[in-house]
C-alpha cells in the first residue's frame, strides 16, 4: 500500500536550496526550510548522499545537488492504533502525523535504502537507490512495527550480508514503554524480495527462544520511564556491538518522579547467534581529572594511525572506538556541554567481556542484569574453556558487566558540547573530527595518548553553522576528501583539510594539521598528493625544520649602486636545475646562476633600482624571491634592503645609520660612497663623531 | 516419558529402556533442573499440557501446550503478571459444560505474590485456567494463551480479630471426582510459609466457587504506585477467559478475538477475588508437630451411615496419615478423625507421590528412597472386639460378628456393626456383649515389673486409638480400691506411658492404664510393681549370675534392641544415683536376651529390602514421634 499524500502538492513544492558556497566559507551546503533533517548516509561507491528527514528522504549528489526527494508523510495516524489504521480501522481519532525518519541504511547488496520512520508503529520503507522509488513498505505484520517513538536518534541498525538473497538486520530501538509490541533489540531477515512475507521476520523464533530482547514488563512497572536509546551500532570480527544509553536502575529511585540517572552501555552479541545467548552488556564511560563522563553522545569505529598504534602498543589493524561522552549521568535529553572524547581498544573490551564470562562460568557472582532479569540469578559453575570467540550457551546468559569499562580520555571540551565524532587515518596520523552543539567542527590530531589533564592536539575549529547543533551522523566522502555534517536544516560538505588557508611554510607546518605540508616549488600549503613531485627530496616540507631558508650576501645595497653580484644561500630546496630567477618584488626579475649550493644573481640595474621616497626614510625593504622556472612560482624569499644615505641630512643621523653612510664634512652631505667626499674635505665616520660632538660643545 | 540423561554414570539394568530412536525435545515439557516443580497432563488426543520452566536458567516459566496437531501455545514470556516464579503442583482437565468446546485445563501452582499485592515477599497459591480450544491471538498474543486467568486459593484459619493465619504454600492437589464430571471436589494440601511456625492444612474447594471467582472482577492496577483494585470499567466482549464455543456464542476461535479483548486479557490475567475453601476454613490443620504435609489422595468410601471421604496425607517425615472428616451436627461442622498414622519408609523421608488404586485397594507411595505399597484399610489392627472396631470409626471397617473387617455396602449382613458418625460402641455392640467382653479384659496385658528403691521405672501404655484419653489408676496390694494417680514430680505422664521417679517402697502395687474414648473406658494395661530395697539388690544380682532368670513374666522376645535406647534416655534424664549398678543389672538381662534372640530368625533383616511391603504385623501402628521408637506392643 502506498502512502497517501493528503497534502501532497504543497509539500512537493517545498524543496531544498543549494548554496554554492556558504557565507565566507569554502564548503558546500544543501538546506531545507520546511522539514527537519535527521539522518545522513553516503554511498560508499557512488558518493551519493542520502538524507532522512521529517516526511522526506532525499538523494543528493556528492556535491550536494538535489537529485530526488521522496515524500514519506504526513500520514493519517494515531500512535494508539495498533495495528495501524492501514491494517484495521482504529477507534482512536486519526490526524495527519509527521513521519520522522529514525534509521537510514544502505543495503548495498540489493541496491536499496532501508528507511524506518515513526508512523504506523514504526514501519520501514525500502527505496531504490537511484530514484528513491518505493520498492516496498511492509506494514501488515507485527514484525513490521519497529517502534512508534518519534525521537529521531534513538534507533541504530547494523546490516550484515548473509548471502545473495538474505541479509541480517540488527536493530536496536527505544520503545517508550511499549515492550509488548516492540523488542528493544532484534535481528531480522532482510529479504531480497520486498514483497516477501518473511521480510523483517526474526532470524529465529520459537516458543522459547527468539532473536530479540524485550524490556520485561516488570522492569517497566518498576521504572515506567525505563528505555534504551541506541546511539551507535557496528560490526567487528564476528560480533555486533551497540552503544546505548539507558536509565540507571541502580541510581534512579524506584517509582520516583524525581531525578533520573542514566548510564551508557556497550552491548555485544555474536552475529550468528539466533537465540541471543551471547548477549553481554557492560557499563561504559570515561573519567578525566577525576570527573565521570557517562552519557555517550556519539561513537565511531576506526583504526589507529601508525603513530597512535605505536603509542598504544597495538597493531594498526586493531579496531579502536572513538566515543564522545557528556559529563555526569543526568540530562540525557539536554546533555551538559562538558564533554570528553575517549578512546577504547576493542580488543580490551573483548577481553573484559571474556573475563566476565569466564568468571561466571566459574560460578562467581550473579548474572548482574537487573533490568533484563528482574532478579538475581547466580552464575552456574560450569567448567569449560571459554575463548574470545565464545558465543554463549543456554546457561549463564544474558550477562551483565559489573565494573564500568573506562576509555582513555583524549580531548576535553567544556564550552561547545561535543555531539558527534568521526575519525580516519591520514598518513600515519589519526584525525578525529568532532561536531559540536555550538555548530562548529573541531579537528583533532591523535598521535598518542595525551598525558593526564592534557588534551590531544586540536588544530582547527571551523564554524559550520553557528549556534545550530551538529547531529550525530557525520560521514566521510568515499575518498575521504570531504566530511558531511548535518544540522537540522542543512547538510554541509567540508573538505577534511583547508591547508591553503596557511600562507607560509611556517604557518602551514605550525598549524598541526597532519594533512598539510609545504609544497616548496609551488609555495603553497597543501596535501602531499596535491603537490607535484612531492616525493622527491625537498619538494614537500612536512616539518617546520624543512621550510626553505634563503640568505643573501650582501643583504643590502645603496640605491646608488647597481648590478652587484649577490650570492644567495638556500637550504631545504629541491633540485633547482630547471632554473630559478631572482625576483626583487615587482621590481626586477633576473636569471640566477646555480653553483652547487649557491645561487648568484645580479642586483637591479641602475634604472631599476627602486626609488626611495621620502616616506621610506633612509631605506626600502624589498622581498627578494627565488622563483622556480619549473613552476613559475616564487618559492623562497628573504628581505633585501636598499638604503639611501643621501636622505640623511645631519651628521649624526648619517653616521649612526646602520648602513655604511659617510658624512662629507664640508659639503654636509651623507653618502655611501666615500669617494664622493672630496679628498680635502675629509669625511666623518662614526668613530669620529664622538670627538666632533665634543669639540662642538665648546 | 521424560528422562534426564546422566552423562557420567551408566545404569546397568533397566526394566524400561529408552527408545533411543524416538527422542522428543523436552524443552517446555520437562524442566532442565530435575528438582524444579513441574506438572504435565497428556490428553487422549495427544496434546501435552505442561507447566514448567523452559530455559536452563529457570526464569522462563511457561504453561505450554504441545505435541498436538496445532501450533504450540504458551503463556506470555517474562511477564510476572502472568506467572511469577511459579512452582507447579498439578494440572487437570475439567469440563465446563456438556459441550467439549468449553473444556478447560486447570493448573494449580504457587508463586510469588504480584508486586504491590502484598507488602514484602509472599507466596500465593493459585488456580489458573485456560481453554482447551485456545489457539492464541492473531496479531497480538500470537501462539500465546488468550484465555489464561488465575485466581488466588485461600486456605486460612479465621480469627476473631480478623487477622487470619494463612497457609499459602500449596503442596499438592487431589481432584476427587463426583458423579458430575464438571464438579470434582478439590482437595489441596498447604503448608505455612513461615520457617518458625510449621503448620499444614487441607482445604477443600468447590468448582462452583472457582467459576464464580473467574466470572468475578479482574484485578486491575492503574500504575506502579497504585493499589490493586477490582476492574470497574467495561470488560470487552467476549469476556476474557470464555472459551470460543457455541454454548456462549459469539466467536469460533481465539484467533478471531477482537484486539481489545486480547489487550485486556494480556494485562489482566489475575482475578481480584480469591477462591475461599468450603466452610471458609481448612478441614484439617496440623501445627506444632515437626513434620509437614506433602501429598494427598482421597478415597470416597461407602459406609453404613453414608459416604465418607478418607484422606491419605503424606508427610515430609515418611508417614501417611489416614484421616476422615466426619460431620458432627451439620455438614458445615466437620470433625477430623485421625484413623491411622503409618511410617511407610525405613527412615524418615519426604513422601513425594501417592497414587490411589481403588481397584487394588492399595496406596502406592513414593519417596526419594523407594516406593511403598499400603492397603487402604487394615481393619484387623483395630482389635478383636466390636467396641474397638466401632470406636476406630474407620469407614472401611465394620464388625462382622467375628472380626473387624472390610465393609462392603452391597453384601448386607445383620451382624455387621459400624457407626462412623458417632463411633458409639454402646449402641452398636451392647447386644453382642456376650460374645465379647466390653471391658476388653480378654486382651488385657498383665505384667510384673520390679523396681529398685530410689531408682525409676516406666510403665508403658499408649492407646491404639489416636483419640483415646489415658487415665492411670493405682491399687494397693490386697486392697480393692483403685485411686486415680495424682501426677506430680514423681509421677510423670508421657504419651508413651507413666514414668515413676525415685521409687519408694509404698509405690508397690497394681497400676491400671485406662483408655477413655466416647465415654467408653477400656483397661489397656495392668502392671504389678514390686519395689526392691537397695540392700537386696546385691543379693539379687548374684542370684541372676546363677542363671536363675528374672521373675518378669514379660516375654523377652517382645523386646527390641531399641529398648535400650529409650531406657538409657530416661535413666540419664532422672540421673539415678545407682545408674552404674542399674546398668550392670540390665546388661545381664539383655545379654541373656540376645542369646535367645540369636536363636530366632531376625525379622528385622527383611526390612532392609528397599522394595519391601509394609511389615504390618511387625511394625504395627506407629506414633507421632518418630525418633523415639518403642518396642511394639502385642496387638
Amino acid at each position: 500500500m502506498n502512502l497517501k499524500l493528503g497534502l501532497g502538492i504543497f509539500h512537493l513544492l517545498a524543496v531544498g536550496y543549494l548554496l554554492a558556497e556558504g557565507p565566507g566559507q569554502n564548503f558546500l551546503t544543501f538546506g531545507v526550510t520546511d522539514t527537519t533533517l535527521t539522518h545522513l548516509v553516503v554511498h560508499r561507491q557512488t558518493g551519493d548522499v542520502y538524507l532522512g528527514a521529517v516526511n522526506r528522504i532525499y538523494r543528493l549528489s556528492a556535491n550536494l545537488t538535489e537529485l530526488r526527494a521522496h515524500v514519506t508523510g504526513p500520514i493519517e495516524d494515531n500512535p494508539e492504533c495498533y495495528p495501524p489504521p492501514s491494517v484495521r480501522a482504529c477507534a482512536h481519532k486519526l490526524a495527519p502525523a509527521d513521519n520522522v525518519n529514525k534509521l537510514l541504511l544502505i543495503d548495498y547488496a540489493q541496491k536499496r535504502l532501508v528507511a524506518c520512520g515513526s508512523i504506523w508503529q514504526g514501519i520501514c520503507q525500502l527505496l531504490r537507490l537511484d530514484d528513491l522509488f518505493k520498492l516496498g513498505e511492509p506494514h501488515h505484520r507485527k514484525e513490521h512495527y519497529f517502534s512508534s517513538v518519534r525521537e529521531p536518534d534513538t534507533m541504530a541498525g547494523v546490516l550484515l550480508q548473509e548471502n545473495t538473497s538474505l541479509s541480517k538486520l540488527f536493530i536496536g530501538t527505544s520503545v517508550d514503554g511499549k515492550s509488548e509490541y516492540f523488542p528493544t533489540l532484534s535481528s531480522r531477515k532482510l529479504i531480497r524480495n520486498e514483497e516477501s512475507e518473511e521480510m523483517f521476520e526474526f532470524i529465529f523464533q520459537d516458543e522459547f527462544v527468539s532473536s530479540q530482547i524485550k524490556i520485561p514488563s516488570d522492569t517497566l512497572s518498576l521504572y515506567p520511564a525505563f528505555d534504551i536509546y541506541y546511539v551507535y551500532g557496528f560490526v567487528s570480527t564476528k560480533f555486533v556491538y551497540f552503544l546505548t544509553v539507558q536509565l540507571d536502575t541502580h541510581q534512579t529511585l524506584l517509582e520516583s518522579t524525581g531525578e533520573k540517572f542514566f548510564t551508557s552501555k556497550i552491548v555485544r552479541m555474536c552475529s550468528d547467534d539466533p537465540g541471543f545467548y551471547s548477549y553481554v552488556e557492560f557499563p561504559i564511560g570515561c573519567t578525566k581529572d577525576g570527573v565521570e563522563y557517562r552519557l555517550i553522545q556519539s561513537a565511531y569505529l576506526g583504526k589507529p594511525g601508525k603513530q597512535l598504534a605505536g603509542s598504544l602498543g597495538v597493531s594498526e589493524d586493531e579496531d579502536v572506538l572513538f566515543a564522545v561522552f557528556s559529563q555526569g549521568q543526568k540530562n540525557r535529553a539536554n546533555p551538559p556541554k562538558e564533554s570528553v572524547l575517549c578512546l577504547f581498544i576493542l580488543q580490551e573490551i573483548n577481553t573484559r567481556i571474556r573475563e566476565r564470562i569466564q568468571s561466571c562460568y566459574r560460578g562467581e557472582m550473579t548474572l548482574a542484569l537487573p533490568w533484563l532479569l528482574n532478579k538475581e540469578l547466580a552464575c552456574i559453575n560450569t567448567p569449560m574453556k571459554i575463548d574470545d570467540d565464545f558465543c554463549g550457551l543456554v546457561l549463564n546468559q544474558p550477562l551483565g558487566g559489573l565494573r564500568v569499562i573506562e576509555g582513555v580520555p583524549l580531548f576535553e571540551d567544556r564550552a561547545d558540547g561535543m555531539a558527534s565524532v568521526a575519525a580516519y587515518i591520514y598518513n600515519e596520523h589519526s584525525v578525529v573530527f568532532i561536531g559540536t552543539r555550538a555548530g562548529t567542527l573541531k579537528k583533532i590530531r591523535v598521535d598518542s595518548v595525551p598525558q593526564v589533564s592534557q588534551n590531544a592536539l586540536l588544530y582547527e575549529t571551523v564554524s559550520v553553522m553557528e549556534g545550530s547543533p551538529i547531529q550525530r551522523d557525520m560521514v566521510f566522502s568515499p575518498d575521504f576528501q570531504y566530511i558531511y555534517l548535518l544540522n537540522d536544516k542543512q547538510v554541509s560538505r567540508l573538505p577534511v583539510e583547508s591547508c591553503e588557508q596557511y600562507q607560509s611554510c611556517s604557518e602551514c607546518l605550525g598549524s598541526g594539521d597532519p594533512h598539510c605540508g609545504w609544497c616548496v616549488l609551488h609555495n603553497v600549503c597543501s596535501r602531499k598528493d596535491e603537490c607535484e613531485r612531492a616525493d622527491e627530496p625537498h619538494h614537500f616540507a612536512e616539518e617546520l625544520g624543512e621550510c626553505v631558508i634563503l640568505m643573501v650576501r650582501p643583504n643590502d645595497l645603496s640605491v646608488t649602486v647597481s648590478d652587484v653580484l649577490l650570492t644567495l644561500h638556500v637550504k631545504n630546496v629541491p633540485d633547482l636545475s630547471p632554473g630559478v630567477t631572482c625576483v626583487f618584488e615587482n621590481i626586477t626579475e633576473s636569471k640566477a646562476t646555480i653553483q652547487r649550493h649557491e645561487i648568484q644573481c645580479i642586483s637591479p640595474s641602475m634604472k631599476d633600482v627602486p626609488v626611495t621616497m621620502p616616506e621610506h626614510g633612509d631605506k626600502r625593504v624589498v622581498k627578494l624571491y627565488l622563483k622556480s622556472l619549473e613552476t613559475g612560482r616564487r618559492f623562497a624569499s628573504t628581505n633585501f634592503v636598499f638604503y639611501n644615505c643621501s636622505v640623511l641630512h645631519s651628521c649624526l643621523s648619517c653616521v649612526s645609520s646602520p648602513f655604511p653612510c659617510h658624512w662629507c664634512k664640508y659639503r654636509h652631505i651623507c653618502t655611501n660612497n666615500v669617494a664622493e667626499c672630496s679628498f680635502l674635505e675629509g669625511r666623518v665616520n662614526f668613530t669620529e663623531v664622538g670627538r666632533e660632538l665634543f669639540l662642538k660643545s665648546f | 516419558i521424560c528422562a534426564y540423561k546422566n552423562v557420567k554414570q551408566h545404569h546397568q539394568e533397566n526394566l524400561f529402556k529408552l527408545d533411543t530412536h524416538r527422542f522428543e525435545n523436552g524443552r517446555g515439557k520437562s524442566p532442565y533442573d530435575p528438582k524444579l516443580l513441574t506438572t504435565s497432563l497428556l490428553l487422549v488426543d495427544g496434546e501435552l499440557y505442561s507447566g514448567t520452566a523452559a530455559d536452563f536458567m529457570g526464569r522462563d516459566f511457561a504453561i505450554y501446550r504441545t505435541l498436538g496437531h496445532h501450533h504450540p501455545v504458551r503463556t506470555e514470556q517474562h511477564d510476572s503478571r502472568w506467572l511469577n516464579e511459579p512452582k507447579f503442583i498439578g494440572t487437570y482437565l475439567i469440563p465446563e459444560s456438556d459441550n467439549p468446546e468449553d473444556d478447560k485445563i486447570f493448573f494449580f501452582f504457587r508463586e510469588n505474590a504480584i508486586d504491590g499485592e502484598h507488602s514484602g515477599k509472599a507466596t500465593h497459591a493459585r488456580i489458573g485456567q485456560i481453554c482447551k480450544n485456545d489457539f492464541g491471538g492473531h496479531r497480538s498474543l500470537v501462539n500465546k494463551w488468550t484465555t489464561f486467568l488465575k485466581a488466588r486459593l485461600i486456605c486460612s484459619v479465621p480469627s476473631p480479630n480478623g487477622i487470619d493465619t494463612h497457609f499459602d504454600e500449596l503442596q499438592d492437589v487431589y481432584l476427587m471426582s463426583t458423579k458430575d464430571p464438571k464438579n470434582p471436589i478439590i482437595y489441596a494440601v498447604f503448608t505455612t510459609s513461615s520457617n518458625i511456625f510449621k503448620g499444614s492444612a487441607v482445604c477443600i474447594y468447590s468448582m462452583a466457587d472457582v467459576r464464580r471467582v473467574f466470572l468475578g472482577p479482574f484485578a486491575h492496577r492503574e500504575g506502579p504506585n497504585y493499589q490493586w483494585v477490582p476492574f470497574q470499567g467495561r470488560v470487552p466482549y467476549p469476556r476474557p477467559g470464555t472459551c470460543p464455543s457455541k454454548t456462549f456464542g459469539g466467536f469460533d476461535s481465539t484467533k478471531d478475538l477482537p484486539d481489545d479483548v486480547i489487550t485486556f486479557a494480556r494485562s489482566h490475567p489475575a482475578m481480584y477475588n480469591p477462591v475461599f475453601p468450603i466452610n471458609n476454613r481448612p478441614v484439617i490443620i496440623k501445627t506444632d508437630v515437626d513434620y509437614q504435609f506433602t501429598q494427598i489422595v482421597v478415597d470416597r468410601v461407602e459406609a453404613e451411615d453414608g459416604q465418607y471421604d478418607v484422606m491419605f496425607i503424606g508427610t515430609d517425615a515418611g508417614t501417611v496419615l489416614k484421616v476422615v472428616s466426619i460431620p458432627k451436627e451439620t455438614w458445615r461442622d466437620l470433625e477430623e478423625v485421625l484413623l491411622e498414622e503409618m511410617s511407610v519408609f525405613r527412615e524418615p523421608t519426604a513422601i513425594t507421590a501417592i497414587e490411589l488404586s481403588t481397584k487394588q485397594q492399595q496406596l502406592y507411595i513414593g519417596s526419594a528412597i523407594g516406593v511403598s505399597q499400603l492397603p487402604l484399610h487394615r481393619c484387623d489392627v483395630y482389635g478383636k472386639a466390636c467396641a474397638e472396631c466401632c470406636l476406630a470409626r474407620d469407614p472401611y471397617c465394620a464388625w462382622d460378628g467375628f472380626s473387624c473387617s472390610r465393609y462392603f455396602p452391597t453384601a448386607k449382613r445383620r451382624t455387621r456393626r459400624q457407626d462412623i458418625r458417632n463411633g458409639d460402641p454402646l449402641t452398636q455392640c451392647s447386644d453382642l456383649q456376650h460374645h465379647d467382653d466390653l471391658n476388653g479384659l480378654e486382651y488385657l496385658e498383665e505384667k510384673i515389673i520390679y523396681g529398685v528403691e530410689n531408682s525409676s521405672t516406666f510403665l508403658e501404655c499408649s492407646p491404639k486409638s489416636q483419640r483415646a484419653l489415658i487415665y492411670w489408676q493405682f491399687q494397693k496390694q490386697n486392697n480393692k480400691r483403685k485411686d486415680e494417680i495424682k501426677l506430680d514430680e514423681r509421677f510423670i505422664r508421657t504419651d508413651q506411658g507413666l514414668l515413676l521417679r525415685s521409687l519408694q517402697k509404698k509405690d508397690s502395687g497394681i497400676y491400671y492404664c485406662q483408655a477413655v474414648e466416647h465415654g467408653f473406658m477400656q483397661t489397656l494395661l495392668k502392671v504389678t510393681l514390686e519395689v526392691i530395697d537397695t540392700e537386696h539388690l546385691e543379693e539379687l544380682l548374684h542370684k541372676e549370675d546363677d542363671g536363675e532368670g528374672s521373675k518378669s513374666k514379660e516375654s523377652p522376645g517382645s523386646m527390641s534392641q531399641n529398648q535400650k535406647v529409650w531406657y538409657r534416655d530416661f535413666m540419664q534424664l532422672i540421673n539415678h544415683p545407682n545408674l552404674n549398678t542399674m546398668d550392670e543389672f540390665c546388661e545381664q538381662v539383655w545379654k541373656r536376651e540376645r542369646k535367645q534372640r540369636r536363636q530366632r530368625p531376625a525379622n528385622a533383616q527383611m526390612n532392609a529390602n528397599k522394595w519391601k511391603h509394609i511389615q504390618e504385623n511387625k511394625k504395627g501402628r506407629n506414633r507421632r514421634t518418630h525418633e523415639v521408637e518403642r518396642a511394639p506392643r502385642s496387638v
